[in-house]
């Protein structure tokens, strides 16, 4: 990279600093904390059970369908008995870090939650894995299916305890965060990630309105705003990446949690896909620019 | 790049000036300092043509090839 187009790029990112500052100091100034409800006693009401009941008809007055009424009771009051209460926190999306209150336990839990992982939602089937809580310990029904003859099958379940809890009302993995070191630690990777994937959207932007402005002054074959494209395709390919990298250091991280009965969530989104035709388009450009400004010189040097 | 051009070479031996040749060629002034200095990455035949008219010479006078030495 030449030292003009180094200049002009960094000064690029001076701009989307100078405004990643002034947009997050008027965030503190206004709100940085969502605050949640406060704990009561009535609240667990609001809890609901996932609506979806066995996908196969069943007779009213059947052992399997009032066997389901007394699970779906027993659930209920499980739930009951473990009311967690979002009482404030912060995150991005799909993590961040949130207080909970636990009727079970007087204090308040900080917790990492994320909704990157999780059940398979309204499912009630029988081989579906359901959480539960029960004394404030959290557990994972896992079915055993036995096979007894060649169409007829036997369904066992077995808790598992697990190390984290489940928001039913959020849909998002609570992971607990006992020491304060890992509070701090959580703390500075949330506002890492956060100062992070700001930096590449904006920059993004950013350059894309300066090579609007280099074109419109004829500067369109100059090194730093053909630069810019690439730059452009990068933050684009980045900005849908990024997600998925923080769900790889959260997986590595709590392995030992995430990688029992659990399925990982993230969809490719719809914005995630047209960010990456997006990013090809630049990186398209880039090189037809990059092609033109060689065309261009073989011209200007031909005698 | 290994193609030498000795235009220099050529108008010190015809005790001519960069401003003549470029008055009696047609070309340039700028566009001549590009082509002395070694800078051009093209050259048009029908400039090479009336150099060699103006200059009394063949093109091989005028360009070289000096193999890249490692």
């Amino acid at each position: 990279m030449k030292l003009v187009s180094r200049k002009y790029i960094v000064l690029d990112a001076i701009v989307v600093t100078v405004i990643i500052v002034l947009f997050f100091l008027l965030m503190w100034t206004t709100l940085s904390y969502k605050t949640g409800v406060q704990a009561s006693n009535d609240d667990w009401a609001s809890y609901e059970m996932p609506s979806e009941r066995a996908d196969f008809d069943l007779m009213q007055d059947s052992i399997i369908h009032l066997q389901n009424q007394v699970n779906y009771i027993k659930r209920k009051k499980e739930i009951q008995q473990a009311n967690l209460l979002s009482s404030g926190g912060q995150g991005v999306e799909s993590f961040g870090i949130y207080e909970y209150q636990d009727s079970t336990q007087a204090a308040k839990t900080t917790y990492l939650t994320t909704k990157d992982w999780g059940f398979i939602i309204g499912s009630d089937h029988f081989d579906a894995t359901i959480y539960h809580s029960k004394g404030g310990k959290s557990f994972i029904r896992y079915p055993i299916i036995t096979k007894i003859s060649k169409h007829h099958f036997k369904y066992r379940y077995e808790d598992r305890e697990v190390g984290f809890k489940y928001d039913l009302r959020e849909k998002q993995i609570l992971l607990p965060l006992q020491k304060p070191y890992q509070k701090l630690i959580a703390n500075t990777f949330l506002w890492i990630i956060v100062i992070i994937s700001f930096f590449v959207m904006l920059f993004g932007i950013v350059l894309f309105i300066r090579f609007l402005i280099a074109v419109s002054l004829n500067r369109i074959f100059e090194e730093y705003n053909i630069l810019r494209l690439l730059l452009i395709s990068l933050s684009c390919f980045l900005t849908v990446l990024f997600p998925y990298l923080v769900a790889l250091v959260l997986y590595v991280v709590y392995n030992k949690e995430l990688s029992v009965g659990l399925v990982f969530l993230k969809k490719f989104s719809s914005t995630d896909f047209s960010l990456i035709v997006a990013g090809i388009f630049f990186a398209v450009l880039y090189r037809a620019f990059k092609k033109g400004k060689a065309l261009k010189e073989e011209n200007e040097l031909t005698v | 790049m290994p193609i030498i051009i000795n235009l220099d070479v050529m108008l010190a031996r015809r005790k001519m000036s960069l401003t003549e040749l470029s008055e009696r060629v047609g070309i340039t002034m700028s566009n001549l300092s590009i082509l002395k200095t070694g800078k051009a990455k093209a050259i048009r035949l029908e400039t090479l043509e009336s150099i060699c008219r103006v200059l009394y010479c063949q093109p091989g006078d005028i360009l070289e090839f000096r193999a890249d030495q490692l």
